[in-house]
């Protein structure tokens, strides 16, 4: 992340309790009222033209000057809406009913009511708007200058020299540790935090009336999320324009806005000032997704039994691993990434061990070199054991090889893209056992492996009379559940699971963390839990270890970590994580100080420079933190 | 940049090393040679001067040497009967049929397949480019459809077939030239500007229907890569910056429907030289063509190596053209290894 980001982030006080809105705000005209709005899809197989209503009458009113969440889970229909102001509806759907009156200035315009040549006049002059996904949302073709720069010529008719000191000016203001640079640059050469300050750049540039921001931090980490959140609040400040936010987080909604809508299946259930909604929400389904929402506190009052390293299941002793970027020169070397400097773990049986880290940190190699799937750099030490003593990863015979694919199972991150569209549940969740019937000879029969094959079912809680239908017929969760089965299926010691609720929902993710609770004490599984959310590991992990740059940065007992971490990396993590409770506002200064992930530039003596990390050093029994000594 | 120039370069030239083996060898194949084949013929009418010239040559060819020998000779590595003298050197061989060397009998008809063949490249993108985006725009539409059926037809119809037709209507209606590639009057005399004006009146009706055939596939493809690219999140950017639509096309999805169009250029050339062989003689052009197919057919070894050899170094030109233009066209793979 930039260095001006930074220090621009201390000054910034995210939506501090003074900018909460006072109850008489609301009065003064929305910048933007929609009244009684309706989508509508062709009803899939229906040839008579009927049509689904995917949102269903939904108004809200967003005040000038203020932040406007929209939050609901996938399918509430709150990303239509916000596409719908903009004109940008999939070509299916259709505006049955309902206004959206633009209120700029005192000219009052429908939205829905301009015509083609008009709407383009206030789509990126007007109102503007910013996407999940930064780096599909910019065009690989172009620098981020031009990109910006376009919007000025549409709607200023301005270029050339002009044009481009405004858009350095707007990089400047988003953050941009160089404009110059970021205004040559490709979006590829961007990080994921800069390539969302160039869009926010783009957004802001011919300075909009609205922001629409559609879930902007969601394909973030933990820590850029809480600086970019930060700057879209100052920006508004600045700018007094008005932000309507769609996100499905209510750790963010309690940070970033002043007012909530609630959206579940197309209608708005509950609507309010975000403090009032928060602290005593009335529907039954806003009282559901706070409490689905993973809270650090609550997970550490749970019983947890104590934790020793005896009877480990897996032991990794100091694990490397260099990838050779294929992009060498013709002459020069190809360049070596080293992503993993010196990991050592250890999970003992029964227990789960979580690693925590952002994106690029090394955590899925971990995963990978566990699971064997590729080999680490020699020097290091991997054994696993089955309970008859430990195992050299790196030599088993192949008959303990096949046990080893038996008892180390993967659960993954995204259920959507591991379970095959075109094998039934059935045959997904008897594929292993037929692989393995010459270890387990009650797999032979086939009525054996039906039989295993609906009491996996019935273990994640799926009815089994569903086993003929193809993953499609189930929605995120339930086919995270049927992964969960595969992974069960031939009876595992070690399940690893790789950010096994990233892709969900918060109510769902709730529901598969309670699962995997729930088999880890009914199968005695030791889990290696792989996550960038520390909130989300707090409930299952007895043990944390936080990555970052490719080692472990601390270790401690999940109590003891979050009671008092040592590592400005984990605090910034800890306290970049959002939680819904308007009390408790994301702390910027400490999530600067070690966001980033730049040991270099960590307070001493956390600092190292990045080629030798420090060593690790135990500051109380079980708990180690990576500082000179 | 250079650096990616001169990594292609080299490709290239390990390329054309492989493909000149394979093209002798396979040449090669069918028992017997030029040579050999005359002798015997010879033989049977008895003209002893003639086999003694037939085995003259055969030595100076080095076709008493093994195979592999001949290659290196060929080539020009290992010296032959006049020392080091092939291709390396600038030395194309000898054409047992014409009893020339190849590039006199070749001259002027490399140059003429070259702008043929250009010039239907140039047909087919002109052509395919418009057609190709108006079909994804207009996709699952009645003018989408059109196109397709415009595009099959001219897939499916026999190329000569269509240079018959074109040659008897173009002829009736807009008096254009049957045949050749240029007036008689104009052969073996200095390039004139009404020298010019003839080669480009007979250009029209090969370029047509050379080109035709490429066309259809083309369109096909050009019109799948945009379906892909315009509704990618981009896009939905672009239009919610307030771009119109025409420029929103332009600027971004063609953009990247361009790339897989660029990479082609390779391709097309070694399918328009063997493709269109047959209208080469129905249309009477002096093109490689029907050169190649003679040589072939008569076992004339470094004429038909020659020919071949060249197609595939114009094929490696055209990949080389292709990889530049790509590198120009997409930040990605000109700085590939600046990123990250």
């Amino acid at each position: 992340m930039s260095t001006s980001a930074e220090t621009g982030a201390q000054t910034g006080q995210g939506v501090s309790p003074e900018a909460t809105p006072v109850q008489g705000s609301a009065s003064a005209d929305p910048v933007l009222s929609v009244r009684d709005l309706a989508i509508t899809f062709p009803s899939p197989g229906s040839r008579s033209g009927e049509r689904d209503k995917v949102v269903d009458g939904v108004s809200f009113a967003l005040p000038e000057a203020r932040t406007l969440a929209i939050v609901g889970e996938s399918g509430s229909g709150k990303s239509l809406t916000a596409k719908a102001l903009m004109g940008l509806l999939p070509e299916t759907a259709r505006i049955d009913q309902g206004q959206a009156i633009l209120n700029d200035g005192g000219e009052t315009r429908d939205l829905f009511q301009l015509d083609g040549r008009r709407m383009r006049a206030v789509r990126g002059d007007r109102i503007a708007m910013i996407f999940q996904e930064p780096m599909s949302s910019l065009s690989p073709f172009h620098t981020i200058g031009q990109q910006v720069e376009e919007v000025l010529e549409i709607h200023e008719g301005e270029s050339g020299k002009a044009a481009k000191a405004k858009c350095l000016e707007q990089f400047k203001r988003v953050g941009f540790p160089s404009p110059e640079r970021a205004y040559d640059a490709y979006p590829f050469e961007l990080s994921g935090g800069l390539r969302q300050r160039a869009m926010i750049a783009m957004a802001m540039i011919c300075r909009p009336k609205i922001l629409v921001a559609d879930e902007p931090t969601t394909a973030l980490d933990v820590s850029t999320q809480a600086l970019i959140l930060d700057l879209i609040d100052q920006l508004r400040e600045d700018s007094q324009m008005s932000v309507l936010l769609i996100t499905h987080d209510l750790g963010v909604v309690a940070n970033a806005a002043h007012y909530v809508t609630v959206m579940s299946k197309g209608r708005v259930v509950e609507a309010g000032a975000t403090a009032d909604v928060l602290s005593d929400p009335q529907h039954l389904y806003t009282k559901r997704l706070i409490a689905a929402a993973p809270h650090i506190e609550a997970s550490l009052s749970l019983e947890k039994s104590g934790f020793a390293y005896e009877d480990l299941i897996f032991e990794a002793k100091d694990l490397r691993k260099t990838y050779v970027s294929r992009k060498g020169g013709f002459w020069a070397p190809p360049q070596q990434i080293p992503a993993l400097r010196g990991v050592d773990m250890r999970i003992p049986r029964g227990k789960t061990v979580a690693l925590v880290g952002e994106s690029g940190s090394g955590k899925s190699t971990v995963a990978k070199i566990a699971m064997r799937q590729e080999a680490p750099d020699p020097g290091g030490s991997l054994s696993y054991n089955p309970g008859d003593g430990p195992q050299d990863l790196a030599n088993l015979t192949s008959e303990q090889l096949s046990s080893f694919r038996r008892q180390v199972q993967i659960v993954f991150q995204d259920p959507y893209a591991s379970l095959s569209p075109r094998m039934t549940v059935q045959d997904i969740l008897t594929e292993p056992m037929l692989i393995h019937q010459e270890e387990i000879p009650e797999f032979k029969s086939r009525s054996a492996r039906i039989d295993r094959a609906r009491a996996l079912m019935r273990k994640v809680s799926l009815p089994d009379e569903m086993l003929g239908r193809f993953p499609h017929a189930f929605s995120g969760g339930q086919r995270q559940r049927i992964s969960i089965a595969r992974a069960l299926a031939l009876e595992p010691k070690l399940l690893i699971c790789d950010e096994p609720t990233s892709a969900l929902d918060v109510s769902v993710q709730a529901q598969v963390l309670d699962l995997l609770e729930d088999l880890r004490s009914e199968l005695g599984l030791s889990y290696l839990f792989i996550s960038h959310d520390l909130a989300v590991v707090a409930r299952l992990a007895d043990e944390i270890a936080v990555m970052c740059r490719g080692v472990i940065v601390e270790q401690a007992t999940t109590e003891k970590l979050f009671a008092a971490p040592e590592h400005p990396y984990t605090q910034a993590l800890i306290a970049a994580a959002p939680e819904p409770d308007i009390d408790k506002p994301l702390d910027l200064a400490k999530i600067a100080a070690g966001a980033g992930a730049e040991p270099e530039r960590w307070p001493e003596p956390f600092a190292y420079p990045r080629e030798t990390p420090a060593p690790m050093t135990e500051i109380a029994p079980g708990h180690r933190v990576r500082k000179a000594a | 940049m250079i650096r990616y120039f001169g990594r292609k370069l080299l490709t290239m030239a390990g390329t054309l090393a492989i493909v000149s083996a394979l093209v002798f060898f396979i040449i090669n194949l069918p028992p017997g040679d030029f040579i050999s084949n005359q002798i015997a013929t010879l033989q049977a009418s008895g003209e002893e001067g003639s086999i003694a010239k037939a085995q003259f040559l055969r030595e100076q060819y080095a076709l008493d040497k093994p195979l592999w020998q001949q290659y290196f000779i060929w080539v020009g590595v290992m010296p032959g009967a006049n020392g080091f003298s092939g291709l390396l050197q600038g030395d194309f061989g000898w054409s047992f049929e014409f009893d020339r060397p190849v590039t006199e009998v070749l001259g002027e008809s490399i140059w003429l397949t070259i702008i043929v063949n250009f010039a239907a490249i140039l047909f087919i993108y002109a052509v395919a480019l418009p057609l190709g985006v108006i079909a994804a725009v207009y996709a699952g539409r009645w003018l989408d459809y059109v196109i397709a059926f415009v595009g099959y037809i001219g897939l499916a119809t026999p190329n000569f077939l269509l240079a018959l037709l074109l040659l008897y209507y173009g002829r009736i209606y807009l008096g254009l030239p049957i045949g050749g590639l240029m007036d008689p009057v104009y052969e073996n005399q200095p390039w004139t500007w009404d020298k010019v004006q003839s080669v480009l009146a007979h250009l029209i009706i090969p370029t047509i229907v050379i080109g035709t055939s490429g066309t259809a596939s083309m369109i096909r493809r050009l019109r799948a890569n945009m379906l892909d690219e315009m509704h990618k999140p981009y896009v939905t950017t672009a239009k919610a910056k307030g771009l119109g639509p025409t420029q929103r096309l332009v600027r971004y999805p063609l953009r990247a429907a361009l790339n897989p169009f660029v990479a082609d250029i390779g391709n097309l050339l070694p399918s328009l030289i063997s493709g269109s062989v047959l209208v080469s003689a129905v249309l009477s052009l002096p093109t490689l063509g029907p050169v190649l197919l003679d040589a072939l057919r008569s076992q004339d070894t470094y004429l038909a190596g020659f020919i071949l050899l060249f197609a595939s170094a114009l094929t490696l030109v055209g990949m080389l053209i292709s990889d530049l233009l790509l590198a120009l066209l997409d930040p990605r793979i000109r700085f590939g290894d600046r990123a990250r």
